[in-house]
């Protein structure tokens, strides 16, 4: 600010009074709010006493007798000169007086304080103070207590403290800052799950608070609260966030504080897991000190010169810290100001007599309200183990108590005794008991219960006489169907372990799955011997050669509970498949748990549509012939939906289960023919289940029961199920894992192997006895993923138990079961940051007609590329795609490009096949380019050529697409034009016709170009918008959000003059605006419209409005950060010179401009200025820091620029705002209130203009491309066009 | 957190009462019924030792049933 006004007792505002200041400007004051306190004074303290202490108080403290003023271009100075009455009342209760308290109203004019003293109903007095938050904060009511005290002869004044340190503003404190502050991830807690139709941003908090116990209190207080809760709360974020290097807000108490002094300041920790609490005070402390402090104004303003900086440039977690308060006796508070609630956590610790007491205020839009709870549980626990066990690495401190363990990792319940038979003896059992009744159906073959076991039994005796005994492994290459189940069944009897080997299956896996594991005997058809490897070292057993009769009798052979019951093989993302070997007690308690999951009985008819290859494929017939039911298996690998569908049908199945990726498929066929016959229950599993297609199950697919099931080979099968009724939509990218099924437990660990809060991402183990004996073969690697349980001795009091490491990142829900979010060695961290691909995969498919989404870190040779691969829309949408994620995602999550697939690749076992997916072209075109074709393409194609830099370029490719920005737009323009001098050539041109062949067409043609204005988007119902361009802004600007607003609202953007290589001088604003206002009377006379104006556009759509009175219904006005005139050039505002310092300026302009290259526009220029706007000018280029520019006169130089900006001073001093009746709709950027810009107050110009919105988290530059702000202009847009 | 050199933690290899066997890093406290097998050791040093001694992988219970 100049320094015109400032006298000894006009003061300049502090940063955070000039943005408070601002803020009340435009109408909007949050995140601040009036600040109260009230005291209660007992019957001791006389009433006189009281009064004449209190008056002491109003008259002589800042607070009180503070005054603002503003002057010509926004300055703002503070006096001493104002008067704050003490109102007296009547006797009240509390309520009513807070409530009176609460009314009060501040405002900067006339009453920026109110004070109220009250007698109370008993023999007490109570005294309000009320302050606009300019004036101060709970800091600053405390040096108004202390006067107060003094005042009363309680204590003595303290000595006056010496005035803090002027904030170094420097270059360098700030680089320090940035440095840190860009080397550590703001920290955050984790958000709950929206969808896109939940954004309706709220101002609503929630509050929680805990009160630590007195041994943690004196703990944390004992030497300062700020080092020990600052490294309990890094420590919690760090097991929240699991980020190396992360940072938060800290408020520690100011020094002095007679006016608004309480400030932010970042922390930065990188906190070390294996170290002790200690060492974490110690970092923390180093933390609190690391550089010289700035104010948090200073900082915001610099991260906020960077489009991709957090929206929470601070943090999106603040703490404040509160030191114990003593009042004398006979004194109490009722009320105290909270600090402003500007970040998504804030949290407060204030040292009291009953402990510290740590208060969280949090939006509720973006947490569960659980969490916060839980959280604050969580650091109380950390403060408690610090103490308790100072020894332990914070890594290993636990944060879920063992009670909440147990129910998280709880199986679904169960409490039926189990079993001890194995699972072939149950089932035989049912051939005894239900002796005809059908149990396989497959093609013709027809098998009873009874036909079934004594089939089975026949071939047991053969192939115990053949040898195999317990842990024999028997290889079955047999296709899926009846005999197969009875060759299954055969070999269990007989004590072997049987192998399933898909006869379709790659001959080199069969070999390897056939020579792995040291098979004794092969049981298979004569039709696939060729299939079997030369020289095998086994028996081979045809099916075709035996006709032994069937009998009643199984073998005499014992099954041992931890015997083998069956080797399936992975299919192995990385070297071999290895062979998971299950023995059978679990495999038999797990089978009898999942048939009372999915309630299953005699009456079950189910049809396993899964592979043999795969063990899920097993438990679906084992399970139903267990409980007495029939399964239905398809004869043949490929049957089509109708098939499926028609065989339910035909057979009356009550049950099916289907690989996910057929789901897709099948539900379609059935949503377009309605086909589906009524079922029980549909399983299915396999891969990420998306809520659109879980959606379509639930409505075309025609049955009760739903049930998602997961889990590796290695755990048995299906161990954990999600089952819902159809129609149950969840919160998720994916449908959950829900619960784990029979004697199991389910864990979300960290890399510590420590449980994981709620929410909070980490990799998923599987532990109890449903888990496999290991790998065939292959100790180290069992050893690697089956490791010791630590929690099942203390939660089942089990010994030597194991646990699974699954690889697979999951959390716990806030209902506690288990949710998916991606494979563990896809874990995606590029700069610091873990990247979740659910989000970004959750954001495409967010997108019109995407049904399937991947996202992926791809290697392509030494370059890892985050790509995405969508399913759905038509191909050539990638670059829609692409940009429309830029409104959805933060920069470092964007993937670098968007490939289209018509389906995503599977491997032989239904599953997703991620090495197949394609590499999208680096970013080049497919085919050579086109050569010129005649002399005026051949010039301007070099031009192009030389300008991109691509010596390929051809004719018709687009220039934006090749990498093309809207400055080479520019220079190109300006090239093109000397080489047609005659011809208007304008930027919209060059977006109708970005090809050299388009513009060249253009150009010969005629009477094409010299557009001022470009379509950005021509279709749409809704009435048109118009973007008027601020200073030097390119159109193109606009593009975010017009794809934002969507296909169905047509949007038009006016170039900016400034940016045409025509100088005219001195142009008005009316005239600048007449072309415009031409355009839009063409286009939309009496149509309805809506203006868009941003910054100095603002002022040029004001004007349009005005010239189009009447002739457009204007539906809405929309003002984005549109600023008056600063103190620079307002007229009237007489700028101050040191003595000598006039002259010297003037012989330095004179030596400046005998230099330029724009000589000839800056004397034009000059010699428009009146007298008062030359030593405002002289005065101007004396403030600069940095030598005058002499670059000119391209349009990219900053001589330029500086023409350009003291042109538009001049056209802007001489121009003269009118009221108009509009609608307005405007828009603040945080950072221009913190820099305390002279924004406009549209309501002193339009009575029907509402107070600001403020966007915080962006700057001037970049809010238009805020998504943040986006959303908020949608909404004020469609209010504006729906309202009548 | 920095990474220490993956030869600076040391595991410990740990047997259960089933005589099954597995690995685990030595902060971490040996959860009940697992008996540790020789020192402290590396990473591969230990994986080398569970290959030399996990020769049979079925549970002491089968072996001796079968036998």
């Amino acid at each position: 600010m100049s320094k015109d006004f400032l006298t000894p007792t006009a003061l300049p505002l502090t940063p955070i009074e000039r943005r408070i200041y601002a803020h009340d400007n435009v109408g909007e004051l949050a995140p601040f709010t009036f600040e109260m306190l009230i005291l209660e004074f007992d019957h001791r303290y006389a009433r006189t006493d009281l009064i004449a202490a209190i008056t002491d108080v109003l008259t002589n403290h800042p607070v009180f007798t503070a005054q603002f003023e503003t002057h010509t271009g926004g300055a703002v100075t503070r006096h001493d000169t104002g008067q704050t009455p003490l109102v007296m009342h009547e006797a009240a209760n509390l309520d009513f007086i807070r409530a009176h308290a609460a009314y009060h109203s501040p405002d900067l004019t006339n009453h920026p304080a109110y004070a109220d003293l009250w007698p109370n109903d008993s023999t007490g007095q109570i005294l309000t103070l009320v302050l606009h938050p300019i004036l101060g904060d709970d800091a600053t009511f405390e040096t108004i207590e202390t006067a107060l005290w003094a005042a009363l002869d309680l204590r003595n004044a303290p000595d006056a403290l010496p005035a803090p340190a002027a904030d170094p503003q420097t270059q360098n404190a700030r680089n320090i800052w940035r440095e840190l502050m860009n080397n550590h991830q703001v920290a955050r807690l984790p958000h709950r799950y929206v969808t896109n139709d939940q954004v309706t941003p709220t101002s609503k908090r929630l509050t929680h608070q805990i009160t630590l116990p007195p041994q943690v209190s004196s703990f944390v207080g004992d030497d300062g609260m700020a080092a020990p809760l600052v490294a309990a709360l890094g420590i919690v974020l760090s097991r929240y966030g699991a980020q190396d290097a992360l940072r938060f807000a800290v408020a520690l108490p100011p020094h002095t504080a007679d006016r608004r002094s309480t400030d932010l300041r970042p922390v930065c920790l990188t906190p070390d897991l294996t170290a002790p609490f200690g060492n974490a005070v110690h970092l923390a402390t180093h933390a609190l000190t690391a550089a010289q402090p700035v104010s948090s104004e200073t900082l915001v303003q610099d991260q906020l010169a960077h489009a991709d900086a957090d929206p929470y440039p601070m943090g999106a977690i603040s703490l404040y810290l509160r030191p114990r308060r003593d009042l004398p006796e006979g004194i109490c508070h009722h009320q105290r100001p909270m600090p402003c609630s500007a970040e998504e956590l804030v949290l407060t610790a204030e040292d009291t007599p009953q402990g510290i007491v740590i208060h969280a205020d949090a939006d509720a839009a973006m947490f569960e309200p659980d969490l916060i709870d839980r959280f604050l549980q969580h650091l109380q626990r950390v403060l408690r183990s610090g103490l308790d066990q100072p020894a332990l690495p914070v890594g290993r401190m636990p944060l879920i108590a063992d009670a909440e363990l147990d129910t998280l990792s709880a199986p679904y319940p169960d409490g039926t005794p189990i079993d001890q038979r194995a699972t072939h003896e149950i089932i035989a059992a049912h051939a005894r008991t239900t002796p005809d009744k059908i149990a396989v159906i497959c093609g013709a073959d027809r098998l009873t219960h009874s036909q079934l076991d004594a089939h089975a039994n026949a071939l047991a005796h053969r192939l115990h006489a053949a040898g195999v005994k317990a842990e024999t492994p028997v290889a079955i290459l047999i296709e899926r169907g009846a005999a197969a189940i009875t060759a299954i069944l055969a070999v269990l009897k007989a004590g072997g372990a049987y192998i399933p080997v898909e006869p379709d299956h790659p001959s080199s896996r069969n070999h390897h799955i056939l020579t792995d594991a040291g098979v004794a005997v092969v049981l298979t058809r004569r039709s696939f011997r060729d299939r079997l490897p030369k020289g095998l070292a086994a028996q081979i057993i045809c099916l075709d050669d035996l006709d032994d009769a069937p009998r009643s009798d199984a073998p005499d052979v014992r099954i041992h509970p931890d015997q083998l019951a069956y080797v399936m093989y992975t299919s192995g993302s990385t070297g071999k498949p290895k062979g998971v070997a299950v023995e059978h007690g679990p495999l038999s308690h797990h089978n009898q748990a999942t048939a009372r999951v999915y309630e299953m009985s005699a009456e079950s008819r189910e049809l396993p549509f899964l592979p043999f290859s795969s063990d899920g494929g097993h438990e679906r017939w084992m399970v139903p012939l267990m409980v007495g039911g029939s399964v239905v298996i398809p004869d043949g690998p490929l049957w089509t939906p109708e098939q499926t569908l028609g065989a339910m049908r035909e057979h009356g199945c009550n049950n099916a289960s289907i690989p996910t990726t057929y789901l897709q498929q099948l539900a379609e066929w059935a949503e377009d023919t309605g086909t589906a016959p009524p079922m029980r229950l549909y399983s299915f599993g396999g891969e990420g289940l998306a809520q659109s297609t879980f959606d379509l199950l639930s409505s075309a697919l025609n049955a009760n029961t739903l049930i998602n099931g997961y889990g590796p080979t290695e755990t048995i099968m299906t161990p954990m199920v999600w089952k819902v009724a159809a129609g149950t939509r969840f919160q998720g990218t994916y449908a959950p894992l829900g619960r784990a099924v029979g004697n199991r437990r389910v864990y979300v660990l960290d890399e510590e192997m420590m449980p994981c809060p709620q929410s909070v991402v980490g990799e998923i183990y599987l532990g109890g006895t449903g888990v496999a004996r290991g790998y065939v073969g292959q100790p180290q690697v069992t050893a690697d993923r089956f490791i010791p349980d630590p929690f099942g001795p203390a939660l089942d009091g089990t010994s030597g138990a194991r646990l699974y490491r699954t690889g697979d990142q999951g959390r716990w829900r806030e209902d506690g079961t288990v949710e998916f979010v991606g494979r563990v060695d896809l874990q995606i961290k590029i700069n610091g940051y873990r990247i979740e691909p659910g989000e970004i995969e959750a954001a495409l498919l967010g997108e019109p007609d995407v049904t399937e989404a991947l996202v992926l870190l791809r290697e392509d040779g030494t370059a890892k590329r985050l790509i995405g691969y969508v399913t759905g829309p038509a191909a050539g949408n990638e670059d829609t795609l692409r940009r429309a994620l830029e409104s959805k995602l933060p920069k470092h999550m964007l993937p670098e490009a968007v490939v289209v697939l018509d389906k995503m690749p599977t491997n032989p076992n239904a599953k997703l096949d991620r090495a197949a997916l394609p590499l999208p072209e680096m970013r080049s075109r497919q085919t050579q380019g086109v050569a010129a074709a005649s002399k005026s393409e051949k010039q301007v194609l070099t031009l192009w050529r030389d300008l991109l830099g691509l010596p390929d370029l051809g004719v018709t490719d687009n220039f934006f697409a090749m990498g093309g920005s809207s400055l080479l737009a520019l220079k190109a323009i300006v090239g093109m034009r000397k080489q047609w001098q005659n011809v208007p050539l304008t930027v919209a041109d060059f977006f109708d016709a970005p090809t050299v062949r388009g513009i060249c067409e253009r150009i010969t043609q005629g009477g094409q170009t010299g557009r001022n204005a470009i379509t950005l988007r021509a279709s749409g119902t809704r009435p048109r918008l118009y973007c008027f361009p601020g200073l030097l802004v390119s159109t193109r600007e606009y593009l975010r959000l017009t794809d934002y607003l969507g296909p169905d609202q047509p949007v038009t953007g006016f170039l900016c003059h400034s940016l045409n290589e025509e100088k005219q001088l001195n142009v008005s604003v009316s005239d600048v605006v007449a072309d415009y206002v031409d355009h839009i009377r063409r286009e939309s006379a009496g149509a309805p419209v809506a203006f868009l104006g941003w910054s100095w556009g603002g002022l040029l759509a004001w004007e349009a409005a005005r010239q189009l009175q009447n002739e457009v219904d204007l539906k809405m006005l929309g003002m984005v950060d549109v600023c008056d005139l600063g103190t620079d050039f307002s007229p009237g505002v007489a700028p101050f010179f040191a003595p000598g310092e006039l002259a010297r300026l003037e012989a330095d302009l004179q030596t400046w401009l005998a230099r330029t290259q724009m000589r000839a526009q800056w004397d034009q220029l000059i010699n428009a200025m009146d007298p008062e706007c030359y030593l405002q000018f002289l005065r101007f280029i004396g403030n600069e820091a940095e030598p005058l520019p002499f670059d000119g006169p391209e349009i990219s130089s900053r001589e330029h620029t500086f023409w350009v900006l003291i042109d538009n001073a001049l056209v802007f001093r001489q121009h003269k705002l009118m009221p108009l009746d509009v609608p307005v709709a405007s828009f603040s950027a945080g950072d221009s209130l913190s820099r305390g810009l002279n924004l406009m107050d549209w309501r002193k110009w339009s009575a029907r203009a509402t107070p600001a919105e403020i966007v915080s988290g962006t700057n001037h530059l970049h809010i238009i491309g805020d998504p943040a702000f986006h959303d908020r202009f949608r909404m004020r847009l469609n209010a504006a066009f729906t309202a009548s | 957190m920095t990474q220490p050199n993956e030869t600076q933690i040391l595991w410990r290899v740990l047997r259960n009462c089933e005589g099954r066997y597995s690995i685990a890093r030595v902060t971490h406290l040996i959860p009940e019924g697992w008996t540790p097998v020789g020192a402290d050791a590396p990473r591969t040093i230990c994986m080398d030792r569970i290959a030399e001694l996990w020769t049979d992988m079925r549970p002491l219970s089968v072996q001796e049933a079968v036998a």
